[in-house]
């Protein structure tokens, strides 16, 4: 039995990667690597949802600013959705980890923050 | 009940109880599952009546339940003919988990004293993969406790990252297990995790992280390194939501 799972779905172009259950340094690195494996590289964007959630811990939010720096090494936009009373904004927020610009609440959200995203060559 | 200074707890009704024999006579040992519903107040109270006298109760992964009962059986019969039992209660804690036969019995294991029902007491094995049954366990405790959603949320959290540094702790040594003992006062909460590993510093960024993140979550927090092990205390006040 896993304890979290990693689905992907394409929106306009966005990547979208769900993560549900829960994330723990149990099994953070394979969440991890199961998420920038489900990027392909010519995706302009990716959106992460963390609304589905039920436990992150340091190691989730350490390979979550993994995936982001992965991301913007190779100039693909990054948007993270973590509902304000979610148990991933809980840790997030006690992390350190400021609600930015790329923070929503809802995927539909964070769709609208990349669409004004300028890839290169676009 | 105010949960008093450091220095005014009495160890033994933290970990190491060692209680002396009048305590023993009335410890009995009995096994139930880790099951969330049995954590309830109501299976609890049942479960603490179907054996009189029963002091301490295990809390084990659901899928060893078909060894539970037994277990608990052989615990009980290890008190001597005057009824006392010959090693305390954890001893008989120990005893029972030990007679556990299956090849991952990986296993919290939980001492309840019905007499201080607010104080909640784990022996933990140092494998990552418990603590997410580590976090249900607090969880219901803490919710028993009548902590509100974001005491139980903060304080899952900042406890969860002592367990895993416990565990970091763990893995360079011969050290099993570590305890995590939390107590609940009037309005206050004090968590204990204690390991018998060798501390390390932070082998990468992300478990500094950690320790900053048990700061953010609770006021106050102590670490006592020692050759011995990792002491981290940690206390908060509850706010009620």
């Amino acid at each position: 039995m896993s304890l979290a799972d990693v689905q992907t779905l394409v929106r306009d172009g966005i990547l979208v990667v769900s993560v549900t259950g829960e994330v723990d340094m149990s099994n953070a690195e394979n969440v991890g690597s199961a998420v920038v494996a489900a990027i392909p590289a010519d995706v302009r964007g990716v959106v992460l949802d963390l609304s589905r959630v039920e436990y992150l811990d340091s190691a989730g939010v350490f390979v979550i600013q993994g995936v982001r720096q992965t991301l913007l090494a190779r100039d693909q936009a990054f948007a993270l959705v973590a509902p304000a009373a979610s148990p991933a904004s809980a840790t997030l927020r006690i992390a350190g980890v400021s609600r930015d610009a790329q923070t929503a609440d809802t995927v539909d959200e964070a769709l609208q923050t990349l669409d004004g995203h300028e890839t290169p060559g676009a | 009940m105010q949960i008093p200074n450091r220095a005014r707890i009495p160890r033994s009704s933290w970990a190491n109880d060692t209680s002396g024999r009048t305590r023993r006579a009335r410890i009995h040992a009995t096994v139930v599952t880790a099951t969330q519903d049995m954590l309830q107040p109501d299976t609890v109270r049942r479960s603490t009546r179907r054996r009189s006298g029963c002091r301490c109760r295990f809390l084990l992964r659901a899928r060893v339940l078909s060894r539970i009962e037994t277990c608990g059986m052989a615990a009980n019969n290890t008190r001597d003919k005057d009824g006392e039992h010959d090693g305390g209660g954890e001893d008989g804690c120990q005893l029972a988990v030990g007679r556990l036969r299956v090849p991952d019995d990986m296993a919290i294991m939980a001492l309840h004293d019905t007499e201080s029902p607010g104080q909640l007491r784990l022996r933990v094995p140092t494998d990552p993969a418990i603590l997410s049954d580590v976090r249900r366990v607090l969880r219901a405790w803490l919710q028993h406790q009548g902590a509100g959603a974001d005491d139980v949320t903060e304080v899952i959290i900042a406890v969860h990252e002592a367990c895993a540094n416990a565990i970091e702790h763990g893995y360079s040594d011969a050290a099993r297990e570590f305890e995590l003992n939390a107590l609940a006062g009037v309005g206050e909460l004090a968590v204990t995790v204690r390991d018998r590993g060798r501390w390390r510093a932070p082998r990468e960024r992300n478990r500094g992280r950690g320790l900053a993140m048990i700061a953010a979550a609770m006021d106050e927090v102590d670490i006592n390194r020692s050759p011995a092990g990792t002491e981290v205390t940690m206390r908060r006040r509850l706010t009620g939501r």
